[in-house]
């Protein structure tokens, strides 16, 4: 009877809710600091790229910021990952906290595409506003603090929510790798899964593999859908203050 | 004093300013008149800095804000190693007294003509170069804070209302508390008859408002000299007469103001000098009478040709 198999199916996806859950949090735990990395390292490159460059320091900065820009968004987000978990970070690898290895990979991947947010926001603000603060004796920092970033920052909300969206997204890569957590029985080390991880290995292990997977694109679509909740908050508060 | 000597000013290969000198003492109403694309607007923003002038040095009250240029300083061209190099291999360790002072003048001239000074001139050189400066220079934000700019496009700060527009300079600067500065901004926006746009945004203003706001938003640093940029060419006409007029009692009042304009009438009125620009250069300066009643050059008898009529 197809009914019964349909149920055995819901049955063993709800018997698997508690690895979806934990699942979700890897997911999430893994999104949320990169995006925190990539707000700090995304700030920090955009100061650089638009302060004025008028000593050799900042300038040579500068030519590292374009560099690791153009490396970030010329290359696969795979491969970086790859690269970090297996050259770079491969210490951090090897232990048994290697989660800060997609945390730290997906980071320094999101900073190159923020840097270039916070860029073209500063930049959407006419620069003739810049220059009257300055002629009012205002130093560069101060005018772009209380004139320029204000301004910036409602061009800047909606395609940073963009990014964090594809970012949670684009951790679902992470499960190329095997990521141990300190959580097993009695504080020993064990191996946690992503969202599209454990809905792929448990799909595979009781042959439902296609219906674990839209289970996990339903999750994923949930959280987005959430994402895009706030951002459409955020927005409103803006668009009010702009009818002011 | 604004006092701008052998200014020039490259954008990339284009020379848009070329060995401009121009003094423009206290009390002045000095205008700018010339054609399109001539150097008039980047010349008054070398004024304040907000262009970067290639060669030459801009002086304010005595203070000097961009770097040194050596060219203009002979014995800072004399201490380099190429003066001396050249003053070596002419004689002139043998020269006497009078012989020797007038083949370092010949030298000194030459190495300004052929633009002779290299990066590293020794150290003689760097210890003049770094005294002068450190003995005459003045942080460009300070100085700035005495020079009001006016823009053709008013360049209000779109997320501050009016009067805060009027108070963010000062406060920020701590040149006046809060209270004093509202206060300041408040007796300004009254003389402008636009105190009950205290509380609202730039972007509900007119354009002739927003240009007037902007006035007395420099205004509210009590500078001592003013600079405008085509403060009308933005305007629709039935609003130029109140940005005009404004500036005019500015003038009666005796502030000293550089004005870039189009409007003659105004530059006749109001001006105690004319400049002509053209092609990077100050092609003529005179009082309004010799500029415009009797004018030399042939380009600017070209330009008033076509402005006047
Ligand atoms: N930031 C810049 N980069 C490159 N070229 C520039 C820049 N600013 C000005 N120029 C060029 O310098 C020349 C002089 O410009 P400037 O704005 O000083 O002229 P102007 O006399 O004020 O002209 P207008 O009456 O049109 O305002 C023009 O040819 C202009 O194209
Ligand atoms: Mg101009």
């Amino acid at each position: 009877m197809p009914g019964s198999t349909e149920r055995n199916v819901f049955e063993m996806l709800l018997s698997d809710a508690d690895k979806f859950g934990m699942a979700l949090l890897v997911t999430l735990m893994i999104a949320a600091v990169a995006v925190l990395i990539g707000l700090v390292i995304g700030v920090f490159c955009a100061a650089v790229r638009i302060a004025p460059k008028t000593n050799i320091f900042v300038r040579a900065l500068d030519k590292v910021v374009g560099l690791y820009i153009t490396v970030i968004r010329g290359t696969p987000t795979l491969l970086q990952l790859l690269i970090i978990a297996n050259i770079i970070l491969i210490g951090v690898y090897s232990s048994s906290a290697n989660i800060f290895v997609p945390m730290f990979a997906f980071g320094v991947n999101s900073g190159a595409y923020m840097a270039e947010i916070f860029r073209s926001g500063f930049n959407s603000v006419d620069v003739g506003q810049l220059e009257a603060g300055r002629s009012l004796g205002l130093s560069w920092f101060a005018t772009t603090r209380t004139v320029i970033i204000p301004q910036a920052v409602k061009t800047v909300v909606p395609t940073i929510f963009n990014e964090i969206i594809i970012l949670v997204k684009e951790t679902s890569v992470v499960s190329y790798l095997s990521i141990l957590m300190p959580w097993g029985e009695g504080g020993g080390v064990m191996q946690v899964y992503d969202l599209l991880g454990i809905a792929d290995k448990r799909g595979q292990a009781t042959g439902e593999w296609m219906a674990y997977l839209i289970t996990a694109a339903l999750i994923y679509l949930v959280v987005v859908l959430l994402l895009t909740l706030v951002q459409k908050i955020i927005e409103r508060r803006f668009s009010i203050s702009d009818r002011r | 004093m604004i006092d701008v000597r052998n200014l020039y000013k490259n954008f990339g290969r284009t020379e848009v300013l070329k060995a401009v000198s121009v003094k423009i003492e206290k009390g002045e109403k000095v205008v700018i008149i010339g054609p399109s694309g001539s150097g008039k607007s980047t010349l008054l923003r070398c004024m304040n800095l907000l262009e970067e002038p290639t060669y030459g040095e801009v002086w304010i009250n005595g203070k000097l804000i961009t770097p040194v240029d050596p060219y203009l300083h002979p014995e800072i061209i004399r201490s380099s190693r190429t003066f001396k190099k050249m003053y070596e291999a002419r004689g002139g360790a043998a020269a006497d007294g009078a012989a020797g002072e007038e083949l370092a003048a010949e030298i000194v001239a030459e190495i300004k003509k052929k633009d002779l000074l290299r990066r590293f001139e020794g150290a003689e050189y760097n210890k003049k170069m770094r005294e002068l400066y450190a003995a005459n220079s003045e942080n460009v934000d300070k100085v700035r804070r005495g020079i009001g700019m006016v823009f053709q496009h008013f360049n209000l700060f779109n997320n501050k209302t009016v009067i805060e527009n009027l108070m963010l300079a000062p406060t920020l600067l701590k040149l006046e508390s809060k209270e004093e500065a509202r206060e300041h901004a408040m007796h300004m926006l009254r003389r402008i008859g636009l105190e009950d746009k205290a509380d609202v945004y730039p972007s509900t203003l007119s354009g002739g408002q927003k240009q007037r706001i902007a006035i007395v938003r420099a205004l509210c640093m009590n500078p001592e000299y003013m600079l405008f940029d085509e403060p009308t060419s933005a305007l629709d006409p039935e609003m130029v007469g109140e940005v005009l007029q404004l500036m005019k009692e500015l003038a009666d009042d005796g502030m000293t103001m550089v004005i870039v304009t189009h409007e003659m009438g105004f530059a006749r009125e109001v001006a105690t000098r004319v400049l002509f620009m053209d092609d990077g250069k100050i092609a003529e300066d005179g009082t309004p009478e010799q500029v415009f009643g009797a004018p030399k050059n042939a380009r600017l008898k070209e330009f008033l040709g076509k402005v006047l009529h």
